[in-house]
């Protein structure tokens, strides 16, 4: 039991807006292992992002209820008050590299003192001992100390994106969330990332929830794959048999607009667009753009389906159903 | 490894950009000078000693009244008198011994084109019963020795100023009539009928002149001390004003207390704002309801007939118009257009992640937003100096403040007293105007400088 260190029960967020009531997460359900890198992929604007702040409770202003649970360690988090949330959850069990770390530097800090600040505000320390440790994981993140003096204006982009990692690991959290860490990288960094990403998971014994667009970084890193659509979570199966054995309309579709190395493939793209949050469409949301589409799925919702070894999808693709 | 030359966002490296533009070069350079202005003022004169010395008009007697600055005479193309303090060149002559009686003489050289304006003389005398008695003689240069006086000290300490005593007129007149044949025809002072040559006009009798002191004592023991002084027209480098203090050391500490005055109220106010606009944008809702209503009241406040109310009831000094300063603009312009600032920046991602590694809403405000929107405050806030300095000034000079600070406002308050312009004293408004247009225009052109280096756009124009 002890092994799971991270559950979502039944999360639903809904923002406010002019039009109405936008469900941007629904009825998520998720677990998570010590060790274990989950993959959260999705096309924009599916709640990727809104999961992952989710859990960390970064709502925007607009926010109107979040209904569910949440547990780290085996402790509900969603019902703790703000200030103790602050200082025992954020950053010292669960930390973040958000999207874009061009931006999430404070421009008018140096490397090191970004570096350090969670240390100062969670562990107390005094600057020269959390400069010492900042300057040791951003050696570990492949910074030489030269720069470790430096705002982050004087930074590349894979630098940058480095600092941010290192800011994630400082504090030695259990769970750190990658919100698409390598997007706004070229190719050859993104590697690089990828690379360093694994390396600290064996080292530190992380768990990741790894949230992306792109499937191909994906299959480097995950042990599971979570594919949503629209808010919720379509299907969740483990990395091999999530390429090999894909069980929902959506992530067959997905997967073969994917080009691939070795074989000969002609790629498909998804016609159509993400439906709208605020209305969606009856029935499985994605039977607009799905090629598999039956006359079930315009009418009821699919339920989660066991598809095989915590293999699990919402789609009626392969049941019997009548 | 390489030690790459970081980009100046040191001061060193503030103050190199600045030089960069022809207003920042004459900027630094007027405020280079003000700054040692002050620092000389400070270390030279205590504060404490200064303030006394500057209220205690005991202290000065010895300084002509309302002397122009030495530097003056240059445009007018006269040889105008400096103070000549005549003990130096004292001889004595001793008459006799019982009663004991001593001659000073003072023989000194007149050669300058105006006549001096006083001659004072001072006295201080130690004696037993009686003080002792002093004739007073005056010798022209062609050899004529007149007798002035005769009187008796009346106390231990006497000042005897000659040219106050009219008896003295009618004295030098008979003189004049003597040589010339009739009285002098231009209006005779004793100064005048001290120094006038025997042409019958009112012209200077350059040459040596002496100053005989015959003093009898009363007893043996006796002693006295003979300090006379003949008063110039000018006076050191700033000249003196009506209580014949000397203007320099106004001028001087004006520097330092003017500044400071300014540089505290610019700087305090600009954080005040910074840091209410800050907690306003940030916190919004009900605090930023409350500081944008308090901010629309205080705007809305008349600020200088305000601060002029204050100081006409509690006669402020300079640092409690400086508190007062601050408490009536407390909130203001700058809280809203520094608020907007904050709308744009609270919502970029790196707030967002400073909120996610659990920075508190403190560390927020004072760490991510002010640093983030202070470059384009920090130019308003050096324009902004110039104005505190000149409140001063006009408070000064509508006499609410507190009259024992020696700031240029107050020397041109004086001077506005005493009708400087009316009676020709222009170098006592001229001075402390100078000083004071010198602070505004360095601080404004230092202003343009930063602001041109943080709205970089400005450059292209």
């Amino acid at each position: 039991m002890n092994d799971i260190i991270l559950k979502i029960k039944d999360l639903t967020i809904s923002y406010k807006t002019r039009k109405g009531s936008l469900v941007a997460v629904k009825d998520v359900n998720l677990e998570l292992k010590r060790g274990e890198t989950l993959a959260i992929v999705g096309e924009s604007g599916c709640g990727k992002s809104s999961l992952a702040k989710g859990i960390l409770r970064l709502f925007p202003r607009n926010i109107e209820k979040v209904i569910g649970e949440i547990y780290i360690d085996g402790k509900e988090i969603l019902s703790l008050d703000q200030e103790t949330f602050r200082k025992e959850v954020r950053w010292s069990k669960i930390s973040m590299v958000f999207q874009g770390a061009i931006n999430s530097l404070n421009p008018v800090l140096k490397v090191v003192h970004q570096v350090a600040e969670p240390l100062i505000i969670h562990m107390g320390m005094d600057k020269i001992s959390a400069y010492k440790r900042a300057k040791e994981i951003l050696s570990l993140v492949g910074i030489s100390e030269n720069f470790a003096e430096r705002y982050p204006f004087e930074l590349s982009g894979g630098m940058k994106q480095r600092v941010v990692i290192a800011m994630a690991l400082i504090t030695n959290p259990q769970i750190v969330i990658l919100d698409e860490p390598t997007s706004a990288l070229d190719i050859i960094t993104q590697a690089n990332i990828m690379n360093l990403l694994k390396i600290l998971k064996k080292e530190l014994n992380l768990s990741y929830i790894f949230i992306t667009h792109d499937i191909a970084t994906t299959s480097e890193l995950a042990d599971k794959v979570a594919v949503m659509y629209a808010g919720e979570i379509v299907e969740i199966s483990p990395s091999e048999e999530f390429y090999s054995t894909p069980a929902h309309g959506y992530t067959m579709m997905l997967l073969n607009s994917v080009p691939t190395l070795r074989t000969d493939k002609k790629l498909k793209s998804i016609p159509g667009t993400p439906p709208s949050l605020i209305n969606p469409p009856k029935g499985c949301k994605f039977h607009p753009r799905c090629q598999y589409v039956m006359d079930i799925c315009k009418e009821k919702e699919p339920p989660l389906f066991n598809k095989g070894k915590e293999h699990l999808a919402k789609c009626y693709i392969g049941e019997n159903h009548g | 490894m390489n030690e790459v030359e970081l980009s100046g966002y040191s001061l060193k490296g503030i103050i190199k950009e600045v030089l960069r533009y022809k207003v920042g070069i004459f900027a630094i350079g007027i405020l280079i000078f003000l700054i040692l202005l002050s620092i000389y003022a400070v270390i030279t004169m205590p504060y404490e000693k200064t303030i006394y010395m500057w209220n205690n008009s005991q202290l000065w007697l010895k300084n002509p009244r309302n002397a122009i600055p030495i530097w003056w005479s240059i445009f007018i193309g006269k040889k105008l008198p400096t103070n000549i303090n005549l003990s130096k060149y004292v001889k004595e002559k001793h008459i006799s011994d019982n009663p004991k009686r001593i001659e000073y003489i003072y023989s000194f050289s007149y050669n300058y084109d105006e006549f001096p304006p006083e001659l004072n003389i001072f006295f201080k005398s130690n004696y037993k019963k009686d003080p002792p008695v002093i004739k007073i003689y005056w010798e022209k240069p062609n050899g004529d020795k007149i007798f002035l006086l005769e009187r008796s000290l009346r106390g231990k300490e006497d000042t005897l100023y000659i040219q106050n005593i009219d008896k003295l007129e009618n004295v030098l007149a008979s003189y004049i009539k003597e040589k010339v044949g009739y009285y002098p025809t231009y209006p005779l002072t004793v100064m005048r009928g001290l120094f006038v040559d025997n042409s019958g006009n009112l012209s200077i009798y350059k040459g040596n002149y002496k100053l005989y002191l015959d003093v009898t004592f009363n007893d043996q023991n006796d002693t006295i001390n003979i300090e006379p002084i003949l008063y110039g027209l000018v006076y050191g480098i700033a000249g003196t004003d009506h209580l014949r203090r000397p203007l320099s050391i106004a001028l001087l500490w004006g520097a330092p207390l003017d500044i400071s005055f300014g540089v505290g109220a610019a700087l305090s106010i600009t954080i005040l704002h910074l840091i209410f606009a800050t907690i306003s944008g940030w916190y919004g809702r009900r605090i930023d309801f409350i500081i944008q209503r308090f901010t629309e009241i205080f705007m809305l406040l008349p600020f200088l007939p305000l601060v002029i109310m204050i100081s006409l009831f509690y006669k402020l000094t300079i640092w409690k118009l400086l508190l007062v300063v601050i408490l009536t603009s407390l909130f203001g312009t700058g809280v809203k257009t520094q608020r907007a600032l904050v709308l744009q920046v609270k919502n970029l991602p790196y707030i967002e992640a400073a909120k996610a590694y659990g920075a508190s809403n403190m560390r927020i405000v004072f760490l991510y937003l002010i640093p983030k929107i202070l470059p384009p405050v920090i130019p308003n806030l050096v324009i902004s100096i110039p104005g505190f300095v000149f409140l001063e000034a006009i408070l000064s000079l509508f006499g609410v403040l507190d009259p024992t600070q020696p700031t240029w406002g107050r020397i041109i308050e004086d001077a506005f007293q005493n009708g400087a312009l009316y009676k020709g004293y222009f170098y006592w408004v001229l001075e402390p105007s100078f000083m004071l247009i010198l602070t505004a225009i360095s601080f404004a052109f230092l202003g343009f400088a930063i602001d041109k280096i943080v709205n970089p756009k400005l450059k292209e124009m």
